[in-house]
């Protein structure tokens, strides 16, 4: 930080007014540009150019001077690299400045000149004071007393150059000719130069400061931080309004706080940020607000420390970026000393739930800064892993717990794992604390692959805890088996099955039997399913699950009816299912549930409810029944049958009187979708009234109140609604919460595009220039709405898949879908973030083999290969379409064997093309001329793609130096084909015809110049 | 200077401090070169400024107003202002919004005043969409107003970014060739109406009429020369670019290298060193794109020193040309092999400069 300070002082001197700028002056500034950028080589020809310039000695010795305070600026930057690095910077400087000397003697006593000795000067004592803390013992002493000897002559200089400074100022009251205001005018400008002297002499005293920091008990340590300080004073006193007081209270500021003295550097600190606006400068002001944050953190005044950093939180600009992580990332210490502070006063006791806030808090905001600005993530991350340990190293469960949840989010699974087992290994802690960490410890073995620890620990937890009692002990029995169905399907052992089917067992036939049935209708086997599930009469303990996991199948079965597109069985079994649905509910609240059942019961009651809402706010069936009305004409008994067909879908009784005509049935429909929902409402309250310790139902209605938003495109009320689901992340549903989120936003967008369409035709036509703000907004509506739609997408494809409601298909489908939204329309989103989305969903469709599906997945491997090309990976790229273009040949044969007229695809020449042109990029001319060239043999001469073919061949032939080849491939095509490809391939062409011809001769062998010649001339004759 | 409480209290029951009159009318203080009349101003034009003083009724021509000090102006406009005049854009945004529905200060200034600026802060914050739609109000929406003329001028600036070069003629047009029926002179201030020949020719060089262009320049460099060295120079350097453009490249980094010159001797660090540096810039910048076009070996190397030293010398003190140096010097670096400069400058570019046009196409790979 202080090096910067120093920077900004000497970039405000390198900026004041140089009168009548010599040449060599203009050119020596050039120079420190260029070696403040670090391009030493290109410094290097304009330092040539300078010494070579003729010109005065004055002149000269000035731009010497110049390039010395460049090196010294370069010595400045460097101060992140090795010592010796600045040392040379700085040597060369002490070099240059000589030089001045030497051109002219009198440069010496020149202000500029004095400046730049004592900057060399302090820079060096500054780099060797910074190496004693390195030194052996035995020479720090002795560097020690040769460092301060440096400092006091700098300080000297700097006391010749103020007493030089003043002279000026003195001799400017005898400035002749001059009116009394232009006087007060010059005398004031020459009396800031005073002070602006004066307070460099002060930054020196503090870099001595520092070097006594090394004895910070050595009295001389105290008389320089009282010279200092009473020398900033001095400086605030003589510019107060000028910039120069607000570094000297910056700096006074920082003395206090090296000193402890909060309350003073609080006092500073604060006037700094006083100084009127004018003289504000934002560099400066900045550094203070970092400051004199830490400092009132450590007065553990945490919120104070907070809020003087929010100034700079909302400045995203460019360049702000920066400083707004890093603001950030400070704000999150102080929300993390102040949770340690707070948990520190608890005096051992439970952590206050104010302290869980400001941890939690402090955790979101490091995640905010990686998700803004991922250079900032390994700092984020050491503070979190700072302050976490220092506050999670108790056995306090919550914090634990909490702590486990952030890690489990960010699937980092295997160390959730570890702090999950310090919560399950306590026996101190609750049985409710020990059972969901140890249900969550389970889990993320599961996500790690350890499926046989998974089963072990929830195996544990259900038989070591009361499921009646702990809701994570009974949702622990599904996972044993789960698990260790994984894992028997993983190793096929002995072992693995004799444990799966004596945990089958534990939980007794029938329940066995319902998650086989599950599985089934994993697989689509619903009739099988439906089959096993009605086998387990009513009198069975797990019935109600029986009901349930019917309607679900008969759910799924509906959606499978949809896909294959047969649409009226679809309609009819979706019918079905909300009748069992409805079954389901009305059998719970008959038959209350028994003891340990209760708590699956709730949630299953919950997810019915939800999907019940969600069938009869589906303004699809409604569409559908309306049809069905309007299908049935007039005649009345079919208008009766879709009425009874629209009360059955409502789960409604049919109206009394039947239709007299379509008007009247659609009416009647009205009702009775009106009744339904009302109905839906009621449910809802009553299974709040029938459970004391009901679940909370809020993530469910919020479920509804998103379907209803779909309805109407209500995407706003929608996405405030979904972010609410993210604090129940036990939902099944938050997925597909999501994704309805996102297609809300996805149907606005394509809306948008057709008005966007319509306008621009409208445009085209009358040519009225008003239209283009309209186009110009729907585009950046349409932009911005495909833009949200994919953030909701994403969110929805980081939910860890096993704990949703969302099938396979469905995700796949998505998946494959949010891929090509971001190809066509993620322009903000970076290749490598989407590169990153392919390679998750190629890992989560690895087993895929449906032929519909492997045709998408390769289509998404084509759009990697493309990333990968984009961003320079060329040898992954290669190797994808390798591998594709291996596949698309297979297929190619073998359609051939069977139909030898079977044609070649387009994909399958995009593979190739693509292909031949990452060989180019990696110089592999010869392969990539080959591929080139079978396209160019294998598709319709004159098509699209045998240009881009023909063109290409061409250019590798250019990077071969075949030119004779190159000339006579273009000479060939031109005869059987003029028009080269329309004008853009034709001017390509000739450009390169041209460059060949520019060739010196003996790079020419072969080529006849003659019609080379009159080739170039021919296809220029016919692009005029 | 410190009020004292009693006297503070005295000059706001005097209605001093509010900038109204014990009589209730408002103070406003029309400022000219050599005076100032206290008085109510009662309309403003791009033509006149209409007051009424003492109950007298009087005009002063808006050629003659160096600035109004409006005595009802708001805080936020104000505000506004300030921040405008120290380069604080965002902030002069936020408070130009603000003051525009404020309910302080007479409509028919405000809303142009504001209107004009939001649009120039957008502007210069690069945000010309936005810009563009406050400009037109004012153009639509204000045709007599004082800013009308200066909203055409920037609308025509913005088209030009655009590269729109036919739609900006169009706006400059409205400004350069206005003339009063009856007296056949322009009706707009004369720097006005220079400024619209100058974007004028601009606009010509971009619809490729370099001929015409160049003529236009001649004459108008002549013409300016006598009356306004500034914006003669930006004449001059839009004559050297048209040169380059027209192929003439070495009369055109002839041209280019003696405005350099000219403008390095003039500078002395008083108020026309920010003027000079962009204009020192924009002319390294077409030197650069001139030697691009030239056939030398070297020529890639050659244009980098010339971006080069917008980028070491000047920084983003001169904004547009800042980030288009450091474009040119990319893709040279880029040519000449040095891709990690490349990329470096590049980065740069897209972090601050995100909206620079055809920066999606910068991709060094």
């Amino acid at each position: 930080m202080k090096n910067l300070i120093l920077s900004i002082l000497i970039a405000a001197a390198a900026v004041l007014p140089a009168n009548a700028l010599s040449k060599s002056a203009w050119e020596a500034r050039f120079f420190r540009g260029l070696l403040q950028r670090n391009y030493s080589d290109l410094a290097g020809k304009v330092l040539a150019g300078i010494e070579a310039m003729p010109g005065e000695p004055a002149e000269k010795a000035a731009a010497c001077v110049e390039m010395a305070r460049g090196y010294i600026e370069a010595a400045e930057a460097a101060a992140s690299e090795p010592l010796e690095v600045q040392q040379e910077y700085l040597a060369i400087a002490d070099k240059q400045l000589k030089s001045a000397t030497t051109v002219s003697p009198e440069i010496v006593k020149d202000l500029v000149y004095m400046i730049e000795a004592a900057n060399l000067g302090q820079r060096r004592a500054s780099i060797l004071a910074s190496r004693i803390a390195q030194l052996p013992d035995a020479d720090k002493e002795k560097v020690f007393r040769e460092t301060d000897a440096m400092f006091i002559e700098v300080e000297k200089q700097w006391e010749k150059t103020i007493v030089l400074a003043r002279n000026v100022a003195d001799k400017a009251y005898q400035t002749p000719g001059k009116t009394e205001s232009e006087l007060a005018d010059i005398i004031d400008e020459a009396l800031m130069k005073v002070a602006e002297y004066e307070l460099r002499e002060a930054l020196c005293h503090y870099a001595h400061i520092e070097l006594y920091d090394h004895k910070p008990n050595d009295p001389k340590r105290r008389t320089l931080v009282e010279a200092t300080l009473s020398k900033l004073a001095q400086v605030i006193y003589a510019s107060e309004d000028s910039s120069l007081c607000l570094y000297a209270y910056y700096y006074s500021g920082k003395i206090y706080k090296k000193d402890k003295n909060w309350p003073k550097a609080v006092e500073f600190f604060k006037k700094a940020l006083e100084v009127p606006r004018q003289i504000q400068i934002a560099e400066v002001i900045n550094l203070t607000r970092f400051e004199y944050s830490d400092v009132l953190a450590k007065d553990e005044k945490f919120k104070d420390a907070i809020d003087v950093l929010t100034p700079l939180i909302p400045k995203v600009k460019p360049g702000a970026i920066d400083l707004q992580a890093r603001a950030m990332l400070q704000q999150a210490t102080a929300k993390f000393a102040w949770a340690a502070d707070l948990r520190n006063k608890s005096g051992g006791g439970p952590p206050p739930a104010a302290m869980m806030q400001q941890y939690q808090e402090a955790i979101t905001m490091c995640q905010a800064v990686i998700a803004a600005n991922p250079k900032w993530e390994g700092t984020a991350q050491a503070i979190i892993a700072e302050w976490s340990s220092k506050i999670t190293d108790s056995e306090d469960p919550t914090v634990l717990l909490s702590e486990g949840s952030r890690l489990y989010r960010d699937r980092k699974y295997k160390d959730a794992a570890k702090v999950y087992q310090k919560v399950l290994a306590n026996v101190k802690v609750n049985d409710k604390y020990r059972t969901q960490g140890g249900f969550f410890l389970a889990m993320s073995y599961y996500h790690s692959g350890m499926f046989y620890e998974a089963a072990l620990v929830s195996d544990y937890l259900a038989t070591r805890f009361d499921p009646e009692k702990q809701s994570y002990a009974q949702k622990a029995i599904v996972l044993s088996i789960s698990s260790s169905k994984k894992q028997f399907d993983a190793t096929k052992s002995k072992f693995d099955r004799r444990l799966y089917l004596r945990l089958c067992e534990r939980i007794g036939e029938e329940a066995s039997s319902i998650i086989e049935a599950q599985e089934l209708a994993g697989k689509g086997k619903y009739d099988d399913a439906l089959k096993m599930l009605a086998a387990i009469k009513p009198t069975s303990k797990v019935y109600d699950q029986v009901l349930f996991n019917t309607a679900q199948i008969v759910d799924a079965r509906s959606g499978e009816f949809f896909k294959q597109r047969e649409n009226i069985r679809g309609w009819h079994e979706r019918i079905k299912a909300l009748e069992l649905y409805k079954s389901f509910i009305d059998w719970a609240a008959a038959n209350p549930p028994k003891g340990d059942r209760q708590r699956l019961r709730q949630d299953n009651e919950c997810r019915a409810i939800q999907r019940l809402g969600s069938l009869l706010l589906d303004a699809k069936m409604e569409s559908y029944l309306r049809k069905n009305v309007a299908a049935a004409g007039r005649d009345k008994g079919q208008l009766e049958e879709a009425v009874k067909l629209a009360a059955r879908a409502m789960c409604q009784k049919p109206p009394k009187r039947a239709p007299a005509n379509a008007d009247e049935a659609n009416a009647q429909i009205t009702v009775i979708t009106g009744a339904a929902q009302k109905a839906f409402l009621k449910i809802s309250a009553d299974i709040r009234s029938r459970y004391t310790e009901a679940p909370d139902l809020h993530p469910y209605i919020v479920m509804l109140r998103i379907v209803a938003a779909g309805r109407v495109g209500n995407a706003e009320s929608a996405a405030a609604d979904v972010t609410q689901l993210k604090d129940f992340p036990e939902f099944q549903g938050t997925a597909d919460a999501f994704g309805r989120v996102a297609i809300i936003f996805d149907t606005r967008a394509r809306q948008l595009d057709g008005e966007l369409e319509q306008l621009e035709k409208q445009r085209e036509n009358e040519k009225k220039p008003e239209l283009d703000e309209q186009i110009v907004k729907a585009r950046a509506a349409s932009e911005e709405a495909y833009s949200k739609a994919l953030a909701f997408f994403v969110e929805m494809l980081g939910i860890d898949p096993t704990l949703e409601t969302i099938d396979e298909k469905q995700r796949f489908d998505m998946f494959h879908y949010v891929i090509l939204l971001q190809y066509r329309r993620g322009v903000e989103i970076s290749v490598d973030d989407k590169i990153q989305l392919i390679n998750t969903f190629l890992e989560q469709s690895a087993d895929e083999n449906a032929a519909d599906k492997v045709e998408k997945i390769e289509g998404i491997r084509l759009i990697l290969a493309e990333y990968l090309t984009k961003t320079n990976k060329l040898d992954d790229a290669r190797q994808v379409f390798e591998e594709l273009s291996a596949r698309y040949e297979k297929d190619f044969e073998e359609r051939r064997k069977k139909d030898p007229r079977a044609p070649t695809y387009a994909r399958h020449w995009q593979v190739r093309h693509g292909l031949a042109s990452t060989l180019k990029a990696l110089g592999l001319y010869e392969d990539s001329l080959r591929d080139f060239n079978l396209i160019w043999r294998s598709v319709p001469a004159g098509s699209d793609t045998w240009w881009r073919a023909s063109y290409e061949m061409y250019t590798c032939w250019m990077e071969m130096k075949a030119y004779d080849k190159a000339v006579n491939f273009i000479r060939t095509i031109h005869q059987t084909r003029p028009t080269l490809g329309g004008r853009d391939m034709k001017n390509n062409f000739l450009m390169l015809l041209t460059r060949i011809q520019s060739l010196p001769d003996d790079q020419l062998v072969g080529v006849d110049h003659e019609r080379l010649l009159t080739l170039i001339d021919d296809i220029r004759k016919e692009t005029k | 200077m410190r009020l004292t409480l009693s006297l503070m209290v005295a000059l706001l029951a005097a209605g001093v401090l509010a900038g109204v009159s014990s009589a209730g009318e408002i103070t406003d203080t029309i400022k000219r070169e050599s005076s100032v009349i206290k008085c109510t101003v009662t309309e403003e034009t791009y033509e006149r400024v209409a007051y009424r003083s003492v109950g007298v009724t009087g005009e002063v021509k808006q050629c003659e107003v160096i600035g109004i000090e409006w005595g009802d102006r708001s805080s936020d406009f104000i505000a506004a202002e300030t921040s405008r005049l120290r380069g604080t854009l965002d902030d002069a945004l936020a408070k130009y919004e603000r003051a525009l529905k404020n309910p302080l200060g007479r409509r028919f200034y405000v809303e142009p005043y504001c209107l004009y600026y939001i649009g120039i802060c957008n502007q210069r914050l690069g945000d010309l969409s936005e810009a563009e739609q406050s400009l037109l109000k004012v153009v639509n929406g204000h045709k007599k107003a004082k800013f009308f003329p200066h909203a055409n001028i920037a609308l025509g600036e913005i088209c030009l970014v655009r590269g729109q070069f036919t739609k900006a003629a169009e706006y400059f047009t409205v400004v350069a060739n206005s003339v009063d029926p009856d007296t056949g002179r322009p009706i707009f201030c004369t720097d006005l109406t220079y400024r619209a020949k100058v974007g004028n020719a601009a606009a010509l060089i971009g619809t490729k009429s370099y001929g015409k262009a160049l003529s236009d320049l001649g004459t108008l460099i002549a013409e300016l020369d006598a009356i306004d060295p500034g914006m003669a120079a930006d004449a001059r350097l839009l004559k050297a670019e048209a040169l380059v453009k027209d192929r003439k490249v070495e009369e055109g980094t002839k041209a280019y290298a003696e405005l350099i010159d000219k403008s390095i001797k003039a500078m002395n660090g008083g108020d026309e060193e920010a003027r000079l540096n962009m204009l020192i810039a924009r002319c390294y910048n077409g030197l650069g794109d001139a030697h691009l076009l030239g056939n030398g070996e070297e020529r890639q190397s050659e244009a980098l020193m010339e971006y080069l030293r917008v980028v070491a010398v000047f920084g983003p003190n001169v904004e547009f040309e800042y980030a288009r140096a450091l474009a040119g010097a990319a893709m040279c670096f880029d040519a000449i092999g040095q891709k990690d400069r490349a990329k470096e400058l590049v980065g740069e570019l897209k972090s601050s400069y995100p909206k620079y046009p055809g920066i999606e196409q910068l991709n060094i790979k």
